[in-house]
């Protein structure tokens, strides 16, 4: 019977020893004795050895699932299992260059919630919390898997949507309004809407930021006259 | 008082990367916990190892280990492979020894560690999954 630890290969060592203790030609040697002893050790030393290993192993193989873990709790936001923005600036580049390469456009969308202090101050931080996670759920699952998802802050989102101009960016926020406009989010016993505004820019080949910067900009008009609905940024162009 | 009033009890603090050690030699019980990667695992063991020897050495009664270690570096897991060993052999002459090792149970690959520790020793041998509040 091969033990669990015991090497895969056969051992020579320990098969010679076999041998030599059950020749009958060194029956009766008065070495034989220290000898087996010394085969018993050794293989007691190569079990413990085999078995140190394999331990060694498991816990090694928990070590890299803990890293892979920590790796991407580092680029989620907590709450809402978007990404955060670490993981937004990480991957924005590579996104941007890919657009440019392929002379495609690229769009930033900006939303916020509305008047979302007004659903913490009335239900309080958990309900807050948790319409924050359906909005979130909301905006993920209104959007393309290919677009980047992102909690931006508090109550703000942003997505960053590939391969888009501002047209096509335009049509899919006013799908993810009106989707959120739709929705009662039923938490703990109470049935809530909410409204979001939406800031729309199109990527113009300067850096995130711009886009970014643009977006809120959108946001903010969107906010000053009226919320609930979306504005697109004046292509800089 | 029962057990070895000869003997010392033997306290380690925890730190970082060495486990608490609470060798108490009136209870009979040798408690570590923590996670255990000192820089010389071999160093920090043997007094460890050293106290178990001279604990069933001079003293009757039962000894009881109880491990609450959530991570072992390679040098560690030799060690405690040692320590088992020692109270394998203890137990075959027909001492009262035994092991509690306790995991948590969020984590599935500290009871498959408990496991292959456990194999080929003889000596009861008991798993607990508990979390590290208890």
């Amino acid at each position: 019977m091969k033990l669990k630890h015991e090497s895969p290969s056969p051992d020579p060592f320990l098969e010679r020893t076999r041998e030599v203790l059950t020749d009958p030609a060194y029956a009766g040697n008065p070495l034989l004795e220290d000898y087996r002893e010394l085969a018993d050790r050794y293989a007691h030393m190569m079990r413990t050895f085999m078995k140190t290993v394999h331990i060694s192993d498991s816990y090694q193989l928990r070590l890299k699932e803990l890293n892979v873990a920590l790796d991407e709790a580092m680029r989620t936001d907590f709450l809402t299992g978007l990404l955060n923005r670490r993981a937004f600036f990480d991957r924005v580049r590579p996104e941007l260059s890919r657009s440019r390469r392929h002379r495609r456009p690229l769009c930033v969308l900006m939303g916020d919630i509305d008047s979302f202090k007004a659903v913490n101050d009335r239900y309080g931080h958990d309900v807050g919390d948790k319409v924050l996670q359906e909005t979130a759920r909301t905006f993920s699952s209104a959007l393309r898997s290919e677009d980047l998802k992102v909690r931006w802050g508090g109550e703000e989102f942003l997505a960053l949507l590939p391969e888009t101009d501002a047209a096509g960016a335009a049509t899919a926020a006013e799908k993810l309004r009106a989707i959120i406009e739709q929705t009662s989010f039923d938490v703990a016993g109470n049935s809530i809407k909410v409204t979001i505004s939406i800031g729309l820019a199109q990527e113009d080949g300067d850096d995130p930021e711009t886009a970014i910067r643009a977006a809120d900009q959108a946001l903010l008009e969107a906010k000053r006259t009226g919320r609930n609905k979306v504005v697109v940024a004046a292509h800089p162009g | 008082m029962k057990g070895a009033p000869f003997m010392n009890d033997l306290i380690i603090p925890g730190s970082v990367s060495s486990p608490t050690v609470r060798l108490d030699a009136a209870r009979g019980t040798m408690e570590l916990s923590g996670e255990s990667y000192p820089q010389n695992a071999f160093d920090f063991f043997a007094p460890i190892i050293d106290w178990a020897r001279q604990f069933l050495r001079e003293s009757p009664s039962p000894l009881t280990l109880e491990l609450r270690v959530s991570y072992l570096n390679t040098s560690s897991t030799k060690c405690v492979i040692d320590l088992l060993d020692l109270l394998e052999g203890a137990h075959k002459i027909g001492r009262r020894v035994q092991v509690v090792w306790y995991c948590d149970p969020e984590n599935e690959r500290a009871r498959e560690a408990a496991e292959e520790f456990r194999e080929d020793v003889t000596l009861p041998f008991e798993i607990r999954m508990e979390g590290p509040g208890q």
